[in-house]
């Protein structure tokens, strides 16, 4: 009798497994169909700079994209003049924004290139290692929440699991137990790797997501201005003007020789370099050219990419205080990581310089 | 942790799978307490002392009231009981409170005082689980239940997790049985359970929490409002308490129901109560029975004259008042109740006579009661006696003269839900999600549990009722 009342407690466990299944299945895919089918959703500044470039992507052959290192720093106007007079015109927009690093960068020119923009021809990507860290003023936003997509989440995921042991290559499973078992440091790991866990599961099951449906349906045929973080020219370059204080002044000069003096070369992180290759790829396949830009910022440390990569040649660096000693003034700068207006546009003309150096010299198609 | 939160929803299931793998009851008891434990020290683990706090000494009286026959010791031990968890609730709930009314009551008097207040947090759910804890030993005392000799078992009842924080304040002879016997999982009503919480879920995440915008700006700043946005925020705020609270309690059964317990049932349509007596016999019904039956009754009831029973009515729906909140407009919301059912059964005394008119006049009783509820709800919400005067003199007056709009379109969505109330009344949505297949069921609950989750805000509000 006990066996036969096991047989039957074990068919029905079996019908319940199989039930949850068929619950979470339908609810997977009806999670994934929804996120498939909705409209973008409105993320203040990007989705307005989305849609602007979408109206006017055939106008430009040239993005910057990045954060506010290319927002406030790469002036669309300079770079075409001097590229126009170096004979290779080119016709700019600049598409950084306050606090967009990567992977949420890489997210917004995925969205860019699906426009289809015809006359692209070149893309410049701010580089930076994977941003893990959390904010905690802008964690409730949806800026926080959009990009992370499973592709997006997986590299951050990764780039938290390597920075528990850098420099050793573990399996994925050796990694993830490294994360959550007790030892110094790893609560920060474990915070974060949950934090963007969660918001992955908020962005996929669509959380909230009526609000986008009602914009979407609001604002259905009707002409959206343009959005106001474009600056002057509507081209996206929007100069600072603060100048340094003093105090911050003294601490700037102070850290920046340290800086120099610990200077270092390195090569990004292994999830760093998967997710610069993947937009690379993505880049190329549009029939355009990726460049790798890194502003001139205090920290001196010179990322590149493996020669494995395939994209270690088209890094530009301007984070060399000792080769741009013109761009680490302190009248120059507005903090330790941003340059003015005046140096922002002599930092556009080397730039532009230099990609035109690189065309004439074959090394940019 | 909120039940609609994530996180409430993976540790619902660890809870969930643990509970029904352990064969013995005692393991499954010991389980469920460390898991309610943990969840209530998620809110606060430092007051986690206080609920094992009361729960010990409850206990304690429990076995100390089993032991004695003697009537002055037990009225002693039980003394002790009350004294101990009124108050605790006193002391966390209405220090604060009863110190400035007396502080403003002696400036007025002409002797100003300089009292000081506390910086006191209040625990989360202590109004329920002092309420849940006393429940057991009035009803050891009164024999209308044994001691329970197992502190596991009292310290399970009390500290149960669905119900421990927003009710329903579940009875000590109703739940401790359930705790002594083995749950079987084949006689869980799951289909039942998992449609109860996704109700509930909706009340609370997609409505509730969804009016409450409408709701909070007008009562910001309630003067800069016209009339018809009084009536909006009023009306929403009806259907947002009722939602959230109703949805808390629903996911709150719905969860017990899924590891084999049952609780009580909280509310039963209460806005189609065609009187006030009958609206409290639909609203937080655990509460207003609670109170009828150990502060009510322990007054003396009905018995006696009329005045004798008005004011025992009067006292009952006063301290209900109070209970909600420490502040002035929950004694008054406590009050008008009082004065209402007084009225009411005036009214019913008067018009014995007439039985048919009764049921003619539903259709004039029944929006009736739901306005006079509402007028009860300002004080409720309004926070202080003076936002809800202006929300009253627009409400009741029509004396709204502020220019701002909520937007008058959004009383349809009032009436939308209104008519969904009604055909859900009506049974309209009782029993066909029964029919069909498990497999259909699992695969339709999929869905519609993914396509709910678009409807909600992005940040959750918490229960209305978990500051009471």
């Amino acid at each position: 009798m006990s066996t036969s009342l096991r047989r039957r407690t074990d068919f029905s466990l079996r019908r319940g497994f199989l039930d949850a299944g068929i619950a979470l299945l339908a609810f997977v895919l009806v999670c994934a169909g929804l996120n498939a089918l909705l409209p973008f959703p409105d993320v203040d500044v990007v989705s307005a700079e989305l849609r602007y470039f979408k109206e006017h992507q055939d106008d430009f052959n040239t993005v910057f994209i990045g954060s506010s290192h290319i927002h406030h720093q790469i002036s669309p106007a300079i770079f075409d003049r001097i590229t126009s007079e170096a004979g290779h015109p080119t016709r700019t927009f600049n598409f950084g924004i306050n606090g967009m690093f990567p992977p949420e960068s890489g997210y917004v020119l995925e969205r860019l290139l699906r426009a289809r923009p015809r006359h692209l021809k070149w893309v410049f990507i701010e580089l930076d290692e994977l941003e893990t860290r959390r904010f905690p003023q802008a964690e409730a936003s949806r800026r926080s929440l959009y990009w992370h997509d499973w592709s997006r989440t997986a590299l951050v995921l990764q780039q938290i699991l390597d920075a528990v042991r850098p420099g050793e290559a573990l399996s994925f499973s050796r990694k993830t137990s490294e994360v959550f078992t007790p030892g110094p440091g790893k609560s920060d790991a474990r915070d974060r790797f949950f934090f963007h866990g969660a918001l992955f599961a908020k962005n996929f099951t669509n959380i909230g997501r009526k609000m986008d449906l009602a914009w979407w349906s609001s604002h259905l045929g009707k002409q959206d201005a343009a959005p106001k973080g474009l600056g002057r020219e509507n081209d996206g370059f929007v100069p600072q003007t603060r100048t340094m204080p003093v105090e911050e002044g003294i601490a700037y000069e102070t850290g920046l020789k340290e800086a120099v003096a610990n200077a270092e070369s390195r090569f990004v992180s292994a999830a760093t370099e998967q997710a610069y290759r993947q937009w690379a790829a993505e880049v190329r396949k549009m029939g355009a050219t990726p460049i790798f830009l890194v502003t001139p910022r205090a920290t001196q440390t010179k990322l590149g990419f493996t020669p494995e990569s395939g994209i270690a040649e088209t890094v530009m660096l301007f984070n060399d205080a000792r080769a741009y000693p013109q761009l680490y003034r302190n009248e120059m700068r507005v903090d330790a990581d941003h340059l003015n207006g005046v140096a922002a546009g002599e930092f556009t003309e080397l730039v532009a310089r230099k990609f035109s150096q690189l065309i004439q010299k074959k090394q940019i198609q | 942790m909120l039940f609609v939160e994530f996180r409430f929803f993976w540790f619902f299931l660890v809870v969930f799978c643990v509970y029904w793998s352990l064969r013995e009851n005692r393991s499954r008891k010991l389980w469920l307490l460390v898991c309610s434990y943990i969840f209530y020290a998620a809110w606060n683990w430092k007051f986690l002392f206080l609920l094992m706090g009361s729960s010990l000494l409850d206990y304690v009286v429990g076995m100390m009231l089993a032991r004695t026959e003697n009537s002055r010791a037990r009225r002693g031990w039980l003394m002790l009981s009350l004294g101990a968890n009124l108050g605790t609730l006193a002391f966390f709930k209405y220090f604060n409170f009863f110190i400035a009314s007396a502080a403003t009551l002696l400036a007025w008097l002409g002797l100003p005082v300089s009292l000081h207040t506390l910086n006191i947090i209040l625990p989360v759910g202590i109004s329920f689980y002092t309420f849940h804890s006393m429940s057991y030993t009035i009803d050891v005392y009164r024999g209308k239940m044994r001691a329970v000799s197992n502190l596991l078992d009292v310290c399970c009842f009390i500290g149960f997790f669905p119900q421990m924080v927003a009710g329903p304040i579940v009875r000590a002879r109703l739940f401790l049985p359930q705790l002594q016997s083995l749950r079987n999982f084949s006689n869980v009503d799951v289909r039942g359970a998992l449609v109860l919480f996704l109700t509930g879920f909706i009340k609370k995440a997609c409505i509730a929490d969804a009016l409450a915008l409408s709701v909070d700006r007008y009562f910001t700043a309630p003067s800069s409002f016209d009339t018809v946005s009084a009536w909006i925020a009023v009306l929403f705020y009806a259907v947002q308490i009722y939602c959230d609270f109703s949805g808390y309690t629903d996911m709150a059964i719905a969860c017990a129901r899924l590891l084999g317990y049952e609780l009580t049932i909280n509310f039963r349509f209460p806005y189609f109560a065609s009187d006030i007596a009958e609206f409290w016999t639909r609203w937080h019904i655990s509460l207003s029975s609670w109170l009828r039956d150990y502060l009510f009754l322990s007054l003396g009831g009905a018995r006696g004259t009329h005045l004798f029973a008005y004011r025992n009515i009067m006292i009952t729906m006063l301290l209900g008042g109070l209970w909600h909140g420490a502040a002035w407009t929950f004694v008054i919301f406590g009050a008008l109740h009082g004065v209402g059912l007084v009225i009411h059964h005036e009214w019913k005394r008067l018009t014995r006579k007439v039985h048919a008119l009764r049921a003619a006049i539903w259709w004039i009783a029944c929006p009736l009661t739901f306005y006079f509820v509402c007028v009860t709800m300002i004080f409720f919400r309004s926070g202080d006696l003076s936002r809800a005067g202006t929300t009253l003199r627009s409400f009741v007056l029509f004396g709204g003269s502020g220019l701002e709009q909520l937007g008058v379109w959004k009383l349809w969505i009032f009436f939308a839900l209104a008519f969904l109330h009604w055909l859900n009344f009506h049974g309209t949505f009782s029993t066909w999600w029964r029919r069909g297949p498990d497999p259909v069921f699992a695969a339709a609950y999929g869905c519609a549990a993914a396509t709910v989750l678009l409807f909600i805000p992005q940040h959750y509000t918490p229960f209305i009722y978990f500051q009471f």
